[in-house]
This record gives structure tokens, C-alpha cells and sequence, in this order.
């Protein structure tokens, strides 16, 4: 039994119909209800880490330079503590040889008067 | 053993009952499927729901992009994923059991896809979709001269093609499900001829049912892969 036949295979026009029918209406609740959902979501999530890994690589450059900038001035600090110290050093030798000097030089007095007096007393 | 579909008249059609109960329950199926695991859709981590849904559309939009060159139609995609998911629905619904019933041994459930009117149906329309694509995309002028390319000459061939792409497209699937589906009545059926045969049968039995889902799944893809190259095929020249 069937509609029409085609080189004697009966065709049942009516199933070959509802079975379009069935199949276009999954489809297009599918498509509208469903997929475009999924796909957003798909594409959304895509962009999301393409922007988190430019992000990263945006950080990791500028944590990059940051650090070369520190460790310059980790260096010029350096320098400059130790032409301080340096210049501390050559300043206090300065300053006890100054000292020393004068006190020789009060001593010398010192003893000078001291030894005016004997004779002044002899 | 004879065995006879439930065929009725109706507005002067005739309808193949139990593919009519088969179709829509496998619709049903696919629909239930798909509503559930895109119900709570999320851009952030996804649940082990989700996963299931992005793992086949991501499985079709690379079929699209090996075939058409891009996956980014969204009419093309959704037809992807609902053809793959129903016919695979389809051909294993038959899997599980087999409904014989009445005086005339109507079998009323079955793989739908196991009778010819569903896959030569299916491929019609897919094929009738690649021709729709052909003239929406590059037009009417594009589609007409399309049949007279590379030569003149060969105008019938490129007719021809069209039928013969419709045919085998859908007899393939018919074919195979066809095939599936007959081995399983054997095989059960020849638990009628004694308890020793049907032991012996017990093992082939089962054996014939995880091929037969391995071939429902890969006939599904199959049919997605071809209605995907029909279309990029009718996109190109």
C-alpha cells in the first residue's frame, strides 16, 4: 500500500511528509531555542581568555620592565652607599689626622710653657 | 516470517504508524536532550552538562570547517548538530527492543531509520537545503550556470548527479540501518526454534548490538559529513 510508486516500490507520501514535518519543527526549535545559546556562550568564552591571555602577556611585559627598572636602581644605590662610604671614610681620616695635628700642636705648646716656667723659676 | 508496517489513510496520504511513533519520540528525545544540557548555559566554567553539548557542537563545527571552510552559519550549523543527534537517536532506538504486534505482525517499533521513507526523505531536504544555500549565497545566476560547468555537455551529468547525491545519500543510511535491524530479528527470532539455539545465538546477539550502535553513531556522522560536503560542493565552482 502506498501513494504513488516509483519503479514498483510503493511510497507512502503521507510518512515521507510528517517526517519533513517532524524534522522542521525539531530544527527550528532547536536553532532558536538552543544552539544560538550555545554557540554565544562558545564564542563569548573564546574572547574571554583571547583577552585574559593578552592581558597576561601585557603584565608579563610590564612586570618585566619593572623589574629591569628596579634592579637599576638597586645598582645606582649600590654605587652611590659606597662612594658615601668611601667619602665618610676619607672625611674622618681627614678629621682625626686634624685632631691629632692639634693636639700635637697643644702638646708641643704645653710643654714649651711648661719648660719657660722652670727657667722662669730657676 | 512476514512481517507488515501499520499503514493507515488519512486526508488521502497514507502514514506509516510506527514511524510516525518513532520519528516523534526520537524528536522528542533529541529536543528533551538538548533543552536540558543548554538550559543553564555559562561563558565561565562549565558544567559536566554543558561539556556533553559543547563537545558535539564543537564536533560539527569541525566537520563544517574541513569541509565548507568555515563553521560560522549558524542555519548550516543548527542543521549539523539536529542531524546528528537525530539520526543517531533514530537508529538506535531500535536497539533495545523490538515491538511486534497484531494478527498481521505489524512491527511498530523500530529503528525509523530503518525504512527507506526517513533517510531518502532527510537527504531530500538536505539536498534541497544545498541547492537554497547555492542561490541565497551567490545567486540565482551562479546556481543556473553552476549545471553547464566545466563543459556544456555536460548539463544531463550535473542533473543527474543531484538524484543520484539524493539516492545515495539516503540508501546509505537505509542500507546500513536495514541491514542492522533485519541480523536483530534473526537473531531474536531464533529463540522460537529452541532453548539450545537461542543460547547459541546469545553471543552474536550481543556482540551484533554494540556493532550496531557503533554503525548508528558512525552512519550519523557519515550523513552530516556528506549533507556538509554536498553544500561546500555547491558553494565552489
Amino acid at each position: 500500500m502506498g501513494d504513488i510508486t516509483i519503479f514498483g516500490i510503493p511510497v507512502a507520501l503521507g510518512t515521507m511528509l510528517y517526517q519533513a514535518f517532524i524534522f522542521t519543527v525539531l530544527f527550528w526549535l532547536l536553532h532558536k531555542l538552543c544552539f544560538k545559546k550555545i554557540v554565544d556562550a562558545l564564542e563569548n568564552r573564546k574572547k574571554h581568555i583571547e583577552n585574559q591571555l593578552t592581558v597576561t602577556e601585557q603584565y608579563k611585559e610590564e612586570a618585566k620592565q619593572k623589574l629591569e627598572e628596579q634592579t637599576k636602581l638597586l645598582e645606582e644605590t649600590r654605587r652611590e652607599v659606597l662612594e658615601m662610604r668611601k667619602k665618610c671614610k676619607e672625611e674622618t681620616e681627614q678629621l682625626l689626622k686634624n685632631a691629632r695635628d692639634e693636639a700635637y700642636q697643644i702638646r708641643a705648646k704645653a710643654v714649651e710653657e711648661q719648660k719657660k716656667r722652670l727657667n722662669q723659676g730657676a | 516470517m512476514h512481517h507488515s508496517s501499520p499503514l493507515v489513510q488519512w486526508f488521502s496520504l497514507t502514514f506509516d504508524l510506527s514511524i510516525v511513533l518513532t520519528t516523534t519520540v526520537a524528536s522528542l528525545l533529541v529536543f528533551l536532550f538538548v533543552y536540558f544540557t543548554t538550559k543553564t548555559v555559562t561563558t565561565k566554567i562549565p558544567t559536566s552538562r554543558q561539556n556533553v553539548i559543547e563537545w558535539i557542537v564543537e564536533f560539527v563545527q569541525k566537520i563544517m570547517r574541513n569541509t565548507i571552510g568555515s563553521s560560522r552559519n549558524m542555519f548550516t550549523l543548527s542543521c549539523g548538530i539536529t542531524l546528528l543527534l537525530y539520526i543517531f537517536t533514530a537508529n538506535i532506538l531500535g536497539l533495545p527492543f523490538t515491538i511486534i504486534a497484531g494478527e498481521d505482525h505489524a512491527i511498530w517499533w523500530k529503528s525509523p531509520t530503518s525504512d527507506a521513507h526517513v533517510p531518502i526523505t532527510l537527504a531530500i531536504m538536505m539536498i534541497v537545503y544545498s541547492h537554497y544555500n547555492d542561490i541565497r549565497t551567490l545567486g540565482f545566476n551562479h546556481y543556473i550556470t553552476g549545471y553547464v560547468k566545466p563543459f556544456k555537455a555536460l548539463l544531463p551529468t550535473n542533473i543527474m548527479e543531484q538524484f543520484s547525491n539524493t539516492l545515495t545519500l539516503g540508501l546509505r543510511l537505509f542500507g546500513n540501518m536495514y541491514a542492522k535491524e533485519i541480523m536483530l530479528l534473526l537473531l531474536i527470532g531464533s529463540i522460537k526454534k529452541g532453548i539450545f539455539v537461542g543460547i547459541l545465538a546469545a553471543v552474536p546477539l550481543l556482540i551484533w548490538l554494540a556493532f550496531g550502535l557503533f554503525i548508528g553513531a558512525l552512519q550519523a556522522y557519515i550523513f552530516v559529513t556528506l549533507t556538509m560536503v554536498y553544500v561546500s560542493l555547491r558553494l565552489q565552482h
